[in-house]
């Protein structure tokens, strides 16, 4: 996207395009498993199953559900296991590898470049990461309050994230019966403008937002995003950042992650073992962008992990 | 000056977000109940049960053998999504020849509850318009008798020829409602919470 002409370890930029194609193949499974065949992949990513493999319930979800029903079941939180030992395991790698959400916004997110880029040479504007990422657990407890109040899970109800699969849906039914294929009607013909002003709503405001406020959403108000950050606070599958090397500071790491790290001077510069960061969601587009071959995406504690850095460039702590 | 400046900010994020979240969470309340009262599949219990359980995940819509099950859109922002039916246009057939009732299966979050048996799916009840329905007007029929998947049991013909609801065994699967001659069904399913 960015620099050209470097070398580097794999042909293509790998990973960038691997997260990517992941995040696309599951939101197409979804949608041919709904028309085809329900035993693939049935659902939305809010709740699903795989070849009769399940059911996997977002786990945000579950606790929403428990709160405004004012009942923990078993089987209710057996569903989030999976979920929840990802998470554990891997940090918010659902965010980057399959929400078709975060795809939509990394795809808005490339277009908002491509488009600024004529503009000004400034890509990333320093006021536009003004709100913090912390803001997301605020609004976790918030709706988790509202739920609770209210006896809807709330967040589940309006997810942006299953409204881009609903609308998916409602796109891909209409789009096979105009063409003449026989498909199941699931969305109910006579609801279709409703489902668009509500979808539409939700999500038009997210990518005009963003356009303003780059990957707002994801890094700093997903609740769901915000409880698997919190989950995957030690996970085991991180971006390392190996000792020695070259550290150019050509900050290609930050200026390119979709999040909106600061690889560079949060986590390399300070001379951290690993980008331990909770928003981290373990795409590994800053390895690929890495001029130095600094950063890779390994497991923590695994026999070739590199001992923690002491270099010259490591900051005191603050 | 800067720090009891700071204290203050936090204190009124604090409140702010408190009163967010209970009106929040009021308004919620109240507004859920906006939508008209619809027709839930089996096992689902009452309308708030419902609404409190389900993740919106279109699994029992998905898993439906008979496409009767819909994604609810007209319902306001939070009813979107949960599933619906309406007899007249297709009604429940409570997976007939089925081992179980395939939407409560697919269900992941139990929002749709197992049955011991199909005698206890509480959809709704039927009832009988008596200005309209033929046998009240003269006009022998017999439609929604014949439809009704426990004849004499959830719809019983009387000594005059009129069909009769019994409340206790009507499951409100709208087979009679589909089932029915006149333009405008004389036997309707209402929903529970409305009745």
């Amino acid at each position: 996207m960015v620099a050209t002409g470097r070398r580097r370890l794999l042909p293509f930029k790998f990973w960038t395009w691997a997260h990517r194609a992941v995040a696309a193949g599951f939101f197409l499974v979804l949608l041919v498993s709904a028309y085809r065949n329900t035993a693939w992949l049935p659902g939305t990513p809010t709740a699903t199953r795989l070849l009769g493999w399940g059911p996997f319930v977002d786990p945000l979800a579950v606790l929403e559900v428990s709160v405004a029903s004012r009942t923990v079941s078993t089987s209710l939180v057996l569903g989030a296991a999976i979920p929840i030992l990802l998470a554990i395991g891997l940090g918010r790698v659902f965010c980057g590898w399959l929400c078709p959400l975060g795809l939509l916004l990394e795809i808005n997110e490339m277009l908002r470049r491509t488009v600024l880029r004529r503009v000004s040479r400034d890509r990333t504007t320093g006021a536009a990461w003004a709100i913090p990422s912390s803001t997301k657990l605020w609004v976790l407890l918030i709706v988790l309050g509202i739920s609770t109040i209210g006896a809807i899970p709330l967040f589940t109800a309006l997810s942006p994230i299953n409204l881009v699969v609903l609308g998916a849906f409602s796109v891909t039914e209409n789009a096979a019966q105009s063409l003449g294929m026989r498909v199941p009607s699931h969305m109910g013909a006579f609801a279709q403008p409703a489902l668009a002003a509500i979808a539409g709503a939700i999500l038009g405001t997210i990518v005009v937002v963003e356009w303003a406020v780059p990957r707002v959403f994801c890094r700093a108000i997903c609740p769901a995003g915000a409880l698997f950050g919190l989950l995957g606070r030690f996970s085991l599958l991180r971006v390392r950042v190996a000792p020695g090397g070259r550290r150019i500071s050509c900050r290609h790491c930050t200026t390119n992650c979709p999040m909106g790290i600061d690889v560079m001077t949060d986590h390399v510069l300070v001379g951290h073992q690993a980008v331990d960061d909770p928003d981290c969601t373990r795409c590994g587009v800053c390895t690929d962008v890495c001029r130095g071959g600094l950063l890779k995406l390994g497991f923590r504690n695994s026999p070739d992990e590199p001992e923690p850095l002491q270099s010259a460039l490591q900051k005191p702590p603050a | 000056m800067d720090r009891s400046r700071r204290a203050l900010l936090k204190f009124g994020g604090a409140l702010a977000g408190t009163a967010l979240t209970v009106l929040g969470g009021l308004a919620v309340r109240t507004g859920k109940t906006r939508s008209p009262p619809r027709l839930r599949p089996p096992g689902a219990g009452s309308e708030d049960r419902l609404l409190a359980r389900c993740v919106r995940c279109s699994q029992c819509i998905q898993a439906c053998p008979t496409t009767v099950l819909k994604s609810a859109a007209n319902d306001g922002p939070l009813g979107l999504g949960v599933p619906l039916f309406v007899p007249r246009d297709q009604p429940c057939d409570l997976c007939a020849g089925k081992s179980a009732m395939m939407c409560i299966e697919a269900c992941p979050t139990d929002a749709l509850q197992p049955l011991a048996s199909r005698r206890d799916v509480r959809i709704g009840i039927a009832v009988v318009n008596t200005d309209t329905c033929l046998p009240y007007v003269g006009v022998s029929c017999r439609a929604c008798w014949h439809a009704c998947p426990f004849p004499r049991e959830a719809i019983v013909i009387d000594g005059q020829g009129h069909p009769v609801i019994d409340r206790d065994a009507c499951v409100g699967c709208g087979l009679c409602e589909y089932a029915c001659l006149t333009p405008d069904p004389s036997i309707r399913v209402v929903p529970l919470s409305e009745r």
